[in-house]
């Protein structure tokens, strides 16, 4: 290929409207493979919202998003809806996501929500992905919580079992939505101890938090958002340190 | 489940044996007597001066005769739907829609009878029942008769004679006009009464639909030779009808007098072990349609919310309409539209799959606002989740939405099913003996309607008992919280 290489997610110009409300104005950033990044700002600033967009659950009214090689353009919403849905389905395929609200089935255990989508959609053979759930489940720490159902369960290990349960799709990129503003305090560390280790496994992942030392420890960079733009992208000890936007400033007042 | 099928397949085949070696006839064997009924409450054997003569002339015309039962009102109608080829159940000559039936020559003639208590001193005639309330049958002749000659009579029609006589008997009515021969069963049967006057002429007919001209014209030649060979004569001097009308009618025949001895007919004492294996026949019916139409109610139903909850606006109106006009309209009426009315546009099923579907199509209404109610209360997270997953919008309904919605659902379920059990009785008016209508069939024959209905309504909510049992058992097994709670019986919260 001749083309430069380009980054695994790639965002420009988005720009989302509820009615007269816009969400998003012209965001555009680019992420590379295997960064954590996180992203802050004050509510209602339509940082959930890009999360959501990203995953094709709001639908973008204008500009595009690529995800390791699947570009998905609002205007060819317009010229070929089936087409532009069929391509979103492929850039889910790449891409987890994880609820503030950890959104399990309730009417499953912790396994069965593991399997069901591999079995329903990858169509892999219920066997392997029994043993794949098993050992994610493992991996977050509920090895012996497979038979349980999700009610029965504190919110920490709750959002765990979402992690895991997103993993088992082999994602290339994770999107969390505030996956800690549910839970209670000592509840915090066990979750972020799982996305530390995907970090350091490679993973790509996307954090929209209000978890500042968490923000500031663990991620490659940090994005802060105000008013539906990006108002400054920065190295994690830059942006606490030296903040570029009075903006920027006034929001990390408050928080640190 | 085998079983309701083999018993839909032999409606069916019912349905399909028109063949010409049989003559299928149609009567109502409810406050049949004297004319179709069943000889005791056990309902094995036809009896009734109509019978011996239907069966007389399928002998002569070389055909067998097989029973049809069907209710009164709608012996005509199932007559043109090609449910049986021919009606003898005193239908007056050139009564109804001459255009579409054809009349045989006449078999027997009554007038119509006064009876009263014998007690009674104000009423000598028909001319004395003005003021008076008098009891008819749904019978157009006896209310014209009554209401054009009497200014100030008041008239009470009754379902069928026993309840006219009985109330007679008991008070209600001053007197009651009805069929002379019907009349003069019963008042031997119920003590007080008395036959004082008799008004008026009717001749009663084989009919057969317009297009069975031949066979009309065979039974014809049948009615003539009995007449010649004097066994209708016979037949209705063995049953006590004979009468000025019928001497009339029947002069040209030989008058040989052959009197058998008249039948005994008392009124027996309820055997209720005899009626309780055809209750449970019939109970099965019941349980057939019910569950078969609840089941169409549930698929039709989950297709309609889906259709009008997720498809484009146009379709998902369409099913709105669907759903609002199947609620908006009487169950009984959407069921005489399918049994009689379409095969007008030559769809023509069968009782059993009538009865079923339109039941079916009815709660499906019903059920499709049960399931929407059921998809909007889960939250619009674990739709969110499911998406995410990767899953598409059918897969996420299958596996996610649709399951939990079930349980949510299943009260309003269970409650539906026993109602639709309960509505099941009507389809006793496409010709179907359920419950309902065996109830009414054996008690009208042993003029029980006290001990029978106990049984009866007994029959029915024991069938609906182990079906609210299971949906309590099944709502407490989908119930997350019980599930998370059974498996953790025993230990220490």
């Amino acid at each position: 290929m001749s083309q430069k290489p380009q980054s695994l997610i790639h965002v420009s110009n988005l720009c989302k409207n509820y009615g007269e409300n816009r969400i998003l104005r012209n965001v555009s950033f680019d992420i590379e493979g295997g960064d954590l990044v996180s992203v802050i700002g004050p509510s209602g600033c339509g940082k959930s919202t890009l999360l959501r967009c990203l995953n094709c659950l709001e639908m973008l009214d204008q500009g595009e998003i690529t995800i390791d090689g699947v570009c998905l353009r609002a205007a060819d919403h317009a010229k070929d809806e089936d087409l532009f849905w069929r391509l979103a389905h492929c850039l889910r395929q790449n891409v987890g996501m994880v609820f503030q609200e950890f959104n399990l089935f309730p009417h499953k255990t912790l396994l069965d929500n593991i399997v069901l989508a591999q079995v329903v959609v990858k169509k892999e053979n219920p066997k392997m992905a029994q043993k794949l759930a098993s050992t994610l489940l493992e991996k977050v720490g509920l090895g012996a919580f497979g038979e349980r159902f999700p009610w029965s369960l504190s919110g920490g290990q709750k959002q765990r079992a979402a992690i895991a349960r997103a993993l088992a799709m082999r994602p290339k990129v994770m999107l969390y939505d505030e996956p800690t503003s549910s839970l209670d305090p000592e509840m915090v560390e066990e979750v972020l101890q799982v996305m530390r280790d995907l970090d350091l496994e490679g993973m790509t992942q996307i954090i929209v938090t209000h978890e500042m030392r968490f923000a500031k420890d663990a991620s490659d960079y940090i994005v802060y958002m105000e008013n539906g733009e990006i108002i400054e992208i920065s190295d994690e000890d830059e942006i606490f340190i030296n903040p570029q936007d009075d903006r920027t400033r006034r929001f990390l007042k408050r928080y640190m | 489940m085998k079983r309701f099928f083999s018993l839909i397949l032999l409606f069916i085949a019912c349905e399909l044996c028109a063949n010409d070696a049989v003559l299928r006839w149609a009567a109502d064997t409810e406050s049949g007597a004297p004319n179709v009924f069943y000889e005791d409450e056990s309902l094995a054997k036809l009896t009734g001066f109509e019978t011996d003569i239907i069966e007389r002339i399928a002998a002569i015309i070389g055909r067998k005769a097989v029973f049809c039962q069907n209710d009164y009102d709608v012996l005509i109608p199932g007559l043109q739907r090609g449910l049986y080829d021919v009606v003898i159940n005193g239908i007056v000559t050139g009564s109804g829609n001459e255009r579409n039936i054809l009349f045989s020559k006449p078999y027997y003639a009554c007038g119509l009878a006064l009876v009263i208590r014998s007690d009674e001193e104000k009423i000598q005639s028909v001319l004395d029942c003005n003021e008076s309330t008098v009891g008819i049958l749904r019978d157009a002749r006896s209310e014209t008769i009554l209401t054009d000659s009497l200014k100030k009579v008041k008239v009470v029609f009754y379902p069928n004679e026993y309840c006219a006589l009985s109330d007679l008997n008991d008070g209600r009515v001053n007197a009651v006009l009805l069929d002379w021969q019907i009349a003069a069963y019963y008042v031997g049967k119920i003590p007080n009464l008395k036959i004082i006057d008799e008004i008026g002429e009717s001749r009663y007919s084989i009919v057969a639909p317009r297009s069975s001209g031949k066979l009309i014209a065979q039974i014809d030649r049948a009615i003539d030779k009995m007449k010649a060979d004097g066994s209708l004569e016979v037949i209705i001097a063995k049953w006590n009808l004979r009468n000025g009308h019928c001497e009339k009618l029947l002069a040209g025949g030989s008058g040989e007098q052959l009197a058998d001895s008249a039948p005994t007919i008392t009124k027996p004492r309820v055997q209720y072990a005899k009626i309780l294996p055809l209750f449970a026949k019939a109970a099965v019916v019941t349980l057939t349609i019910s569950i078969l139409g609840m089941f169409v109610a549930v698929v039709l139903g989950l297709c309609l919310a889906i259709i009008r909850i997720y498809a484009p606006k146009w379709i998902s109106f369409f099913a709105i309409s669907i759903i609002e006009f199947l609620r908006g309209t009487p169950l009984l009426i959407q069921l005489f539209f399918v049994f009689y009315g379409l095969p007008r546009i030559g769809i023509t099923l069968p009782p059993m799959v009538a009865g079923i579907v339109t039941l079916g199509i009815n709660y499906a209404s019903y059920e499709a606002e049960n399931f929407r109610a059921g998809m909007a209360a889960i939250p619009h997270g674990q739709m969110e989740a499911a998406r995410a997953l990767g899953m598409n919008q059918w897969q996420s309904l299958r596996y996610i939405i649709i399951p939990q919605a079930f349980a949510f659902i299943l009260p309003p379920l269970t409650n539906d099913f026993i109602a639709l059990l309960k509505d099941s009785s009507l389809v006793s008016l496409i010709t179907i003996v359920e419950l309902t209508k065996m109830y009414s069939l054996t008690a009208s024959n042993s003029l029980d309607f006290f001990g029978t209905g106990i049984v009866v309504a007994a029959i029915y909510f024991l069938i609906g008992l182990p079906f609210v049992r299971i949906a309590r058992w099944a709502e407490y097994h989908l119930k997350l919280e019980k599930r998370a709670y059974s498996s953790r019986k025993g230990k220490k919260f």
